[in-house]
C-alpha cells in the first residue's frame, strides 16, 4: 500500500482501508503495527477545534481494567 | 525475552503499572473473586509499603489499590496518603462497602493523584447485586456511588458478568448512569469456575456484542478484559499480565495479575528488575497458547487470559478459536484536522528499554525504535507540526499524529 500524494493542499497522512501492514516509510517509527488505527490527517492554516475523546479514553482505560 | 515467545512480545525492563493488593479483608462474600491470593494475608504492613514504593518508585507509571476491600485496611488514611504521595495516578478498586463512608469520601477527595474509583456494582436490583456479592448491598453500594458522585468524585461501575445479570446490561448501565457514575464497565469472570458465573458462550458474546451496541449507541460503557480476538472479531483488550503489569499482594510478593496465583518474585528480597526479568516470570510468559503466535492479531489480543486457562486446568483460554490470517478489518477511520502552526507537547513518560523506547501513560503504552528520539526530543512545545514535517518527513508528522489520537501527545495553538 503506497502513501497517497497531497492533494488540494490536503496531506493525507495514513489510508489504511483495507488494513495490513503500516506502509513503509509512514509509521516506521512503531514497533508494533496498530491494526486499530487508521488515520486520515490534514495539516490546515488555521487553528482547529481539537477533538479530546482520546484524553478521556486514556483515563477510562486506566481506571476500568480489571 | 524468551526464546519462545513471539518478537511482538516487547517485555519492558520493569512493569509500568502496578496493583497493590493492600489486604485481604473484604465485607463482601461474592461467589467467585478474581483477586486469587490468599485470603488470610491481612494487611499490608505501611512501613513496608513506604520501603517498597520508595524502591519501586522509578519504575512506576501507574498504580491500583485493590483487595479484599481496601478501605478495610486498618491504617487506610496513612496508607491513602502514601499513595498519593509517590505522584503517580492511581485508582482505587473497591465494593463500596466504606466502613466510615464520610470519612473515606474525605480522603479520597484530598488526594491530587487519584484518577478515580471503580466500584463494584452486578446488578440494577439488589438481588441481581447479590446473587454475585454475597451479602445484600445493594442499597449501600449505591448510596455511596451517589454520595461520591455529587461530591466530585470520579467514579466508574464494574460488573461482572453472571447468570443473573448478563441479560441486563442496558438497565445496569441506566442505574449507574442515574447515580452519576461516568462509565459502565463490563468485566469477564477471570477466577475459578462457580455456577453463577459460568456463561455459555453464546452468552458472552452477546453479552459482548451488547455492550459494542450500547457504545455505538453513545451509551458510556465499556468491556474492561479481554476476549480473545479470534472468539468474536472485536477488539477488546490485550492481557498486559507479566509483560507490563504486576500485582503485588501484602506481603510484598508479585505476581503477573490479580487473577493468577503464580508468584514471580518477593520485593523483599529482590528487586522488580530482577523478578521481571527471572525464570519465574519467562516461565509465566511462556504459557502463552503456542497457536497464539503465528496470529495476525496476537499484539492487540495477546492470547486471552492465561489465568483463566490455568483455573480451568486448561491449556488455553477456551474462548481462543485460533489464529487469525489477517487483521480486522477497520472498524473506522479516525479523520483529523490539525493546525500547522500547532506545538506538539508530550503527554507521556520516556522509558529506554532494551528494544527501544517506551511512551507511556497509564495503560497507554506505545513502543517506538531508537531512530524516534531525536523527534521525541523537539515535542518540547515550540516545535510547530510543519516544522516536524519539514524536519522528519511523512513518518515524523504520522507519528505526532498517532500519539496525539492515542492521547499522548497534547497540541498547543495559542
Amino acid at each position: 500500500m503506497s502513501n497517497p500524494a497531497p492533494t488540494d493542499g490536503k496531506k493525507v497522512l495514513h489510508d489504511e482501508t483495507q488494513r495490513g501492514p503500516l506502509p513503509a516509510g509512514t509509521f516506521s517509527f512503531l514497533l508494533q503495527p496498530d491494526s486499530e488505527a487508521t488515520i486520515e490527517a490534514e495539516l490546515v492554516d488555521q487553528p482547529v477545534n481539537l477533538p479530546q475523546e482520546q484524553f478521556e479514553m486514556l483515563l477510562l482505560d486506566s481506571e476500568c481494567e480489571v | 525475552m524468551d526464546s519462545d515467545t513471539p518478537d511482538e512480545l516487547l517485555v519492558p525492563a520493569t512493569p509500568t503499572t502496578y496493583t497493590l493488593e493492600v489486604t485481604s479483608r473484604c465485607n463482601s462474600a461474592c461467589v467467585g473473586c478474581g483477586n486469587v491470593f490468599q485470603r488470610t494475608l491481612g494487611d499490608m504492613d505501611v512501613e513496608q509499603l513506604r520501603h517498597l514504593l520508595a524502591n519501586l518508585k522509578p519504575h512506576v507509571i501507574n498504580l491500583r489499590l485493590t483487595g479484599g476491600e481496601p478501605t478495610l485496611h486498618s491504617q487506610f488514611p496513612a496508607l491513602i496518603c502514601l499513595i498519593d504521595g509517590l505522584g503517580a495516578p492511581f485508582v482505587l478498586f473497591s465494593n463500596g462497602l466504606w466502613p466510615d463512608p464520610d470519612e473515606t469520601l474525605a480522603l479520597l477527595l484530598d488526594c491530587v493523584h487519584l484518577d478515580g474509583v471503580l466500584i463494584s456494582l452486578h446488578g440494577h436490583n439488589a438481588a441481581m447485586h447479590q446473587a454475585f456479592a454475597g451479602v445484600n448491598s445493594f442499597d449501600q453500594v449505591t448510596t455511596t456511588i451517589r454520595q461520591a458522585t455529587r461530591a466530585g468524585l470520579t467514579i466508574n461501575t464494574n460488573t461482572v458478568l453472571t447468570r443473573y445479570n448478563h441479560q441486563d446490561i442496558a438497565a445496569i448501565a441506566t442505574v449507574s448512569r442515574n447515580l452519576g457514575a461516568r462509565f459502565a464497565a463490563f468485566s469477564r469472570y477471570y477466577g475459578p469456575p462457580t455456577p453463577v458465573t459460568d456463561l455459555t458462550e453464546s452468552e458472552l458474546h452477546a453479552a459482548t456484542a451488547t455492550v459494542l451496541t450500547l457504545q455505538r449507541q453513545g451509551v458510556r460503557v465499556h468491556f474492561n478484559n479481554c476476549v480473545p480476538v479470534c472468539f468474536d472479531g472485536q477488539p477488546t483488550k490485550s492481557c498486559p499480565a507479566g509483560i507490563t503489569h504486576c500485582t503485588i499482594d501484602p506481603l510484598g510478593r508479585v505476581r503477573p495479575c490479580t487473577h493468577a496465583p503464580h508468584i514471580l518474585g518477593d520485593l523483599s528480597n529482590q528487586s522488580i528488575a530482577d523478578i521481571w526479568q527471572g525464570e519465574a516470570a519467562n516461565q509465566w510468559r511462556a504459557l502463552l497458547p503456542p497457536i497464539c503466535k503465528t496470529c495476525a492479531e496476537f499484539v492487540r489480543c495477546r492470547g486471552g487470559c492465561k489465568a483463566l486457562a490455568y483455573h480451568l486446568h486448561q491449556d488455553r483460554d477456551p474462548l481462543i478459536r485460533g489464529p487469525l490470517q489477517q487483521l480486522l478489518s477497520a472498524s473506522h477511520t479516525t479523520q483529523i484536522q490539525l493546525y500547522s502552526g500547532a506545538r506538539p507537547e508530550p503527554n507521556f513518560t520516556l522509558r529506554e528499554e532494551a528494544f527501544g523506547y517506551l511512551l507511556v501513560n497509564r495503560n497507554q503504552i506505545i513502543p517506538v525504535k531508537t531512530e524516534a528520539r531525536p523527534l521525541l526530543d523537539a515535542l518540547d512545545g515550540t516545535t510547530t507540526l510543519r516544522q516536524v514535517q519539514d524536519d522528519f518527513g511523512p513518518s515524523g508528522l504520522a507519528l505526532v499524529v498517532y500519539l496525539f489520537n492515542k492521547g499522548l501527545v497534547r497540541l498547543a495553538q495559542s
